[in-house]
């Protein structure tokens, strides 16, 4: 199942096997994927790009999940909707990010890189994002 | 009559109205005589009675011709006719004389008399007998002999009010009371006295005979019946019958019994309270102005010293430091006091404003603490040593938590990483195989390689779900498990996962039955529906691990007013009793011939039971009848 409006994605995973994993995963389903591996060039980037959605790893070097999901929520003006994926579970994470600032939480061990984009594509038609037709 | 012959002798020449003259003086005489209230007599010179008027012969019960010619001895007390002949030899000398008589009366009693009597003489100055006026004093004198009496029971009573003294031994006193009442009674024959005091007698005489007509009076001392008092006679005698007397006696008595009572009263009192302090443990001493007047024996002994040397002396002289204070209150103080031979010693001092014979004084009790303070010290040394002993121990225990606190820390933080760790080349290793397996890779391979794939693929999905689990037990040890409750429909819950395992009892050939005893397709209950649903998968995985092919797993829902209930009932290999409550405990997987190891560590229960009691809820594990166990969870309606 391929969506036909280019949607575009931002990874950020400091893990290169994951990275490409859901990277291919979600070129194959048709969405402009951009990716990013520590948090600096994650925030460079969702600057740059304006991706419509972010998957965002927690544990990065230097500048970690949370500041990006800081830096990405002083945008009042257009929210965008990120989702959570971590190796962590939520216990653990929630002490420091309220789950209300995130769309979604997933484990990544838990979940194929299919069931990934399949909650990614909830998260989207959640927020009335148009993904177009599927194919 | 010689007085009248005389007269008519001298008057011879006279007229005749000189005659008739003296005949009325004669008649008047005579009526005077007749009339006076007192006995007159004449007496010859032997004492023969030749006058009496009629007063003297009516107070005899005689007429006066009876009595002419009478000696007077005959009617007089023996002691009385001696006094008579005395005092008329004394008339003959000259002399009038003034005396009282006893005469009897006719009827046989006792008539007391004053009487007067004068000489009387003839012209040669002879004694020739007496004139006497007798006055009658009978009545007066049994007064005055009542009077006597009286008088003497009250000297009686005066001297026994005097042998009641407590200084006295009270066994004298006992018996001289005794003698005295007998004594005081002596008027009346054969009186005995018998006092009963505490059991013992005291008596007067030594020897008592039988007592009749007893009088007794109780000696209660201080609400105590303590003894008697009996006074009586030895013997019946007529006496008895004079009920004057046997009031007197009876009066008596109750008299020194009144006495008596005070005074044993007093002495027991007065015993009570010397007793109390002689024998009081503590030292007693009164002082005034600091100086000692009295101290008890136990003073003496504590101090070690005579009473010489206490009585009259300071009170600072037997103190280590001066520290007596005359305030108006009670004082209590602890100190030290100082023996004669010069030891000090520990004391507890007690002073009190008294009065003392009138004027106050200071009453000062002493008691000598030195054992005491030793106690106390022995007791204060080996509590601050135990302070310390205390103080070490828990600065180590202290230390030692705290050592254990950043160890659980580390462990906590380890095992956060180390899963986190582990799930990153999980995460990679499962992702890359969900590719192979996904349908269009997997139809591009061969068996056997095809099965192999699919076998490496669940494989990870197992060890995924046993770091899953070790987090959860790690935050479940260190209370770091938080429940996010809210209302869920626990009948899409139990299906949603009874579905989802529908595949894996296929491949184990078993049988999926789901029993709904609620009579309704929705149940909503508030709870982490993360949490139960990984409980219920736990439970119904450990089922499907331990039943074999063919055999049936029976999940049933039911529900009363207080509880949500979910059985699963499998027909397992079972577990023996007496291991059924340990199927919760953590690494536990009951062994017996029948089980092989059936891989994954025994967590998934433990956590199980956990998640459940943190939803107030019970879980438990029964023995099938036909083998096989029933995991019960109950989860409250209520909060």
């Amino acid at each position: 199942m391929k969506i036909t409006k280019g949607v575009k994605v931002l990874i950020v995973e400091d893990d290169k096997n994951i990275c490409e994993m859901y990277a291919i995963t979600f070129m194959r389903r048709g969405f402009t994927v951009y990716t990013a591996s520590d948090g600096r060039s994650a925030i460079q980037k969702f600057q740059n790009k304006k991706p419509d959605i972010v998957l965002l790893d927690i544990m990065m070097p230097q500048v970690d999940g949370y500041q990006v999901l800081n830096e990405i929520r002083k945008d009042t003006k257009f929210y965008t909707p990120v989702i959570m994926l971590t190796n962590l579970d939520a216990n653990d994470f929630t002490r420091e990010s309220q789950l209300e600032n995130i769309d979604a939480y997933l484990i990544k061990s838990n979940h194929s890189p299919r069931e990934v984009v399949d909650r990614t594509m909830d998260v989207l038609k959640k927020n009335n994002i148009d993904v177009g037709e599927l194919e | 009559m010689s007085k009248i012959s005389r007269l008519r002798r001298s008057n011879r020449s006279d007229s005749l109205f000189l005659v008739k003259r003296s005949k009325k003086v004669w008649a008047d005489y005579r009526y005077l005589v007749e009339m006076a209230h007192d006995g007159i007599t004449m007496v010859d010179a032997k004492d023969n009675l030749i006058f009496v008027n009629g007063q003297f012969a009516r107070g005899l019960g005689y007429k006066v011709n009876d009595l002419i010619g009478r000696s007077l001895f005959s009617l007089a007390t023996k002691e009385s006719a001696l006094r008579i002949a005395q005092e008329m030899e004394r008339r003959k000398k000259g002399k009038k004389s003034r005396y009282e008589v006893i005469l009897i009366h006719r009827n046989g009693t006792e008539k007391h008399f004053s009487l007067s009597a004068s000489p009387m003489r003839d012209e040669s100055y002879e004694f020739v007998g007496s004139v006497a006026v007798y006055s009658d004093i009978t009545k007066r004198k049994a007064l005055e002999w009542e009077r006597t009496k009286k008088m003497k029971q009250m000297n009686a009573l005066n001297k026994i009010h005097g042998i009641a003294r407590i200084s006295v031994l009270l066994s004298s006193v006992l018996n001289d009371v005794a003698k005295e009442t007998v004594q005081a009674l002596s008027a009346t024959r054969g009186l005995q006295c018998r006092l009963v005091y505490d059991g013992k007698v005291y008596s007067h005489p030594r020897r008592l005979g039988t007592f009749f007509s007893a009088t007794t009076a109780s000696l209660v001392i201080d609400g105590v019946d303590r003894g008697v008092i009996e006074v009586g006679y030895n013997k019946q005698s007529s006496i008895l019958a004079n009920i004057d007397s046997f009031k007197e006696v009876r009066d008596f008595v109750s008299n020194v019994a009144k006495i008596l009572r005070r005074h044993l009263y007093a002495r027991e009192i007065s015993v009570r309270y010397r007793e109390m302090v002689k024998n009081s443990f503590s030292s007693i001493a009164i002082t005034r102005s600091n100086k000692i007047i009295y101290a008890n024996s136990r003073f003496y002994k504590m101090y070690r010293c005579k009473e010489s040397q206490a009585i009259g002396h300071d009170i600072q002289i037997f103190l280590r430091y001066r520290n007596i204070g005359a305030s108006g209150k009670t004082k209590i103080f602890e100190g030290q006091g100082k023996r004669m031979n010069g030891d000090v010693f520990d004391l507890a001092m007690v002073t009190q404003h008294i009065h003392y014979n009138g004027s106050p004084a200071v009453l000062v009790r002493i008691n000598d603490t030195t054992a005491l303070k030793k106690a106390q010290s022995r007791v204060f040394g080996s509590n601050s040593l135990l302070r310390k002993v205390v103080k070490e121990k828990t600065f180590h225990l202290e230390q030692a938590n705290r050592r254990l606190r950043s160890l659980n820390r580390s462990k906590d933080e380890f095992i956060a990483i180390t899963s986190h760790e582990l799930r990153s080349p999980l995460t990679s290793i499962r992702g890359y195989l969900s590719f192979l397996v996904e349908e269009d890779s997997i139809n591009q391979i061969s068996e056997p390689y095809r099965e192999y794939l699919m076998r490496a693929y669940s494989t990870t999905d197992s060890l995924n779900y046993l770091i899953s689990n070790i987090l959860d037990v790690s935050r479940l040890e260190m209370g770091r498990f938080e429940l996010q409750k809210q209302e869920v429909d626990v009948m899409k819950l139990i299906r949603a996962i009874l579905d989802s395992l529908s595949f894996q009892a296929d491949e184990a050939k078993l049988q999926l039955e789901f029993e709904n005893n609620i009579g309704c397709e929705h149940f909503m209950l508030e709870i982490d529906s993360i949490r139960m649903s990984q409980v219920l998968r736990n439970v119904l995985d450990n089922s499907i691990k331990f039943t074999k092919k063919g055999k049936k797993i029976k999940v049933t829902i039911s529900c009363d007013s207080k509880w949500f209930t979910v059985a699963v009932s499998d027909q397992g290999v079972g577990i023996p009793k007496t291991k059924l409550n340990q199927v919760f405990d953590k690494f536990i997987q009951v062994r017996n011939t029948q089980t092989r190891y059936k891989g994954g560590v025994g967590l998934g229960l433990f956590i199980s039971k956990r998640i459940v009691e943190l939803h107030n809820g019970i879980i438990e594990a029964k023995k099938n009848e036909g083998g096989g166990i029933t995991i019960s969870m109950h989860l409250p309606l209520h909060h």
